[in-house]
């Protein structure tokens, strides 16, 4: 059993598809609300993994995730052993394009159009979000962008309800690096925090 | 003297319960899970013991034994309702036991199967008797009730009498309908009449401490007073500052929910006597700011400091968990179970023991353990069948 930690409430299933992709199941599951509300207690997540392993998953928001890392566990020291902070590069919308099939299939788009590397996209949310609001779907354009192609009112449910039932971690691990390491990385986590 | 100690069986949705209280307890849990069942409880020993009460009067009051007996009774404890209440009074030590059953025939009255006294150690009451044995239906009424029966322990049942319960509904402190219906109605709907009811020179001194305290949370407020109109109803006043010289009058029907609530709520605090008692609060933080939320506890901490009260409490607020002198062994966790509630103190379940340590946020953990696991069929209700 693994707890994990994200970032806000569309991350949920996304989190969830992953660990179960690495034959481990979630135990608890914390929304942080924003990584102004993450960040400063990965310090307490690291002292909790003592006990039992825990997953942080951090969106890079396009910085360097080496440096982001380095700088997210400054002054954290040993780093326990049953602690995995993950930085989804760039963010957790990039990780689900990477399915590009699974994707079009359930947000109504072109596969085309779904970008081929997500993982270099400047702000992926973004990409998203105009790709939704191109859907053949009118269910989905309304549901996922607003009018002005703000988020939309059904955005953390469709999200979520795409990467629980409709998402290949799989496929989408095998375009996307920092996915695929993930994935590899919590299949190695300890069973307990020692 | 203050509850040091609660168990009982066969309590609403409680199979069993057993749980320590020091000076506060938080209670959380998923909706439904018996928050306010298990609020009742102290309710319960209060009706019993508060003039006019009784046994027979608290199960009348809640729809009989049966709807206060749990569903799991028919197996456990023979069908047996049982209350082990543990207080201290300085170094003194008591215990009241009280098991209750339903009358074999007819119509199911409560009768008292067992009432126990302990005075540090010592039984100073132990029934049936041999009167009972005589007179069977002497086991309809507690010795906790009868001011001529509970002289020895009469600070217990004065304690128990004390127990005061809030959960005041703004909807219906503003409904002059309601006014007068019901006295003492814990949902407020002789609240203003009881404010007003008070020796005026206390009155007074209790809402200039309300007026202070509602200046700082409550914009451009300035004044409370109890005004009484033409008919002779009592009437709060306030009054908020304008851009004119003089401030703007407002009366309860036209405060906002939020502030009749934190009226309520410092009324009850400010009000609560000197010597103490139990105070049960439901849901404190109903339409309040996250920000004075986060002081509640401080609030109630500073009632405590100079008296002798317990408050109990329930609450879904993360606010109120996270305020750091709010400590695991006063949050009380329920968990629905297919075998009835749960509840353990926070401090007392192993699987957390990790979290404590590393000090995550009490709300954090406290979710993790009573979470639900998918509320998709929620957020769907508002669709269409064809789009569900």
């Amino acid at each position: 059993m693994i707890n994990v930690v994200v970032e806000g409430q569309s991350d949920e299933q996304m989190a969830r598809a992953v660990v179960r992709a690495a034959g481990r199941s979630v135990d608890r599951l914390v929304i942080k609300r924003g990584k102004n509300r993450l960040d400063p207690s990965i310090r307490n997540y690291n002292r909790a993994a003592q006990h039992a392993p825990w997953v942080v998953f951090r969106d890079s928001d396009t910085q360097c995730p080496v440096k982001l890392h380095a700088r997210l566990t400054r002054g954290i020291a040993p780093i326990s052993p049953g602690l995995l902070l993950r930085i989804v590069h760039p963010m957790s919308e990039g990780w689900l394009m990477s399915d590009r099939r699974g994707f079009a299939d359930y947000f109504k788009v072109r596969a085309v159009d779904v970008p081929l590397n997500p993982e270099t996209l400047q702000n992926a949310k973004q990409t998203l979000l105009e790709l939704c609001s191109r859907s053949r779907s009118r269910a989905i354009r309304a549901e996922m962008v607003t009018a002005t192609g703000q988020t939309g009112p059904l955005y953390v449910t469709r999200i979520n309800e795409f990467a629980a039932s409709a998402w290949s971690v799989e496929t989408a691990a095998a375009s996307s690096d920092s996915l695929n390491r993930a994935i590899e990385r919590i299949r190695q986590l300890p069973t307990t925090g020692r | 003297m203050r509850i040091t100690q609660v168990t009982a069986s066969n309590w609403r949705n409680f199979k069993s319960l057993e749980f320590p209280i020091r000076n506060r307890l938080f209670i959380v849990g998923p909706n439904a899970a018996g928050k306010s069942n298990l609020l009742d409880l102290f309710r319960f020993l209060g009706d019993i013991a508060a003039p006019g009460g009784g046994l027979a009067f608290a199960f009348d009051h809640r729809g009989g034994y049966g709807r206060v007996r749990s569903l799991f009774a028919r197996n456990y404890q023979r069908g047996r309702l049982i209350i082990d209440v543990r207080l201290a009074d300085g170094a003194d030590t008591w215990r009241y036991r009280l098991t209750v059953r339903g009358e074999a025939r007819g119509k199911n009255r409560p009768f008292v199967d067992e009432e126990l006294v302990e005075h540090n150690g010592v039984t100073l009451l132990s029934r049936p008797d041999a009167q009972d044995e005589a007179d069977p239906e002497r086991l309809t009424q507690t010795h906790l009730e009868q001011i001529a029966a509970n002289q020895p322990f009469r600070v217990v049942a004065d304690y128990f009498a004390k127990v005061r319960y809030f959960h005041l509904v703004p909807q219906v402190i503003r409904d002059p309908t309601r006014a007068g219906l019901v006295s003492n109605d814990p949902f407020g709907g002789d609240f203003i009449a009881q404010m007003n009811s008070v020796q005026p020179q206390t009155r007074k001194a209790w809402l200039r401490r309300l007026e202070q305290a509602l200046q700082a949370a409550v914009p451009e407020f300035e004044s409370l007073t109890i005004d009484i109109d033409p008919a002779g109803r009592p009437h709060l006043t306030a009054g908020y500052r304008n851009w004119r010289s003089s401030s703007t009058k407002q009366n309860e029907t036209e405060f906002s929910d939020g502030t009749l609530r934190l009226i309520g709520l410092l009324w009850t605090i400010v009000s609560t006597p000197a010597n103490g008692g139990v105070l049960l609060l439901e849901e404190p933080e109903l339409s309040l700011n996250a920000k004075i939320v986060k002081t509640l506890p401080a609030v109630l901490a500073t009632a405590q400091r100079d008296k002798d009260l317990q408050v109990v409490l329930s609450t879904h607020a993360p606010e109120l968990l996270d305020e750091e002198g709010v400590l695991p062994d006063e949050v009380l966790v329920l968990k629905v179970t297919n075998d009835g509630t749960s509840a353990a103190l926070l401090s007392a379940i192993d699987e957390v023991a990790g979290e404590l340590e590393a000090e995550l946020p009490t709300s954090e953990i406290v979710e993790g353990l009573i979470a639900l696991p998918d509320l998709g069929g929620l957020v769907s209700a508002g669709g269409t069948a064809r789009r569900r």
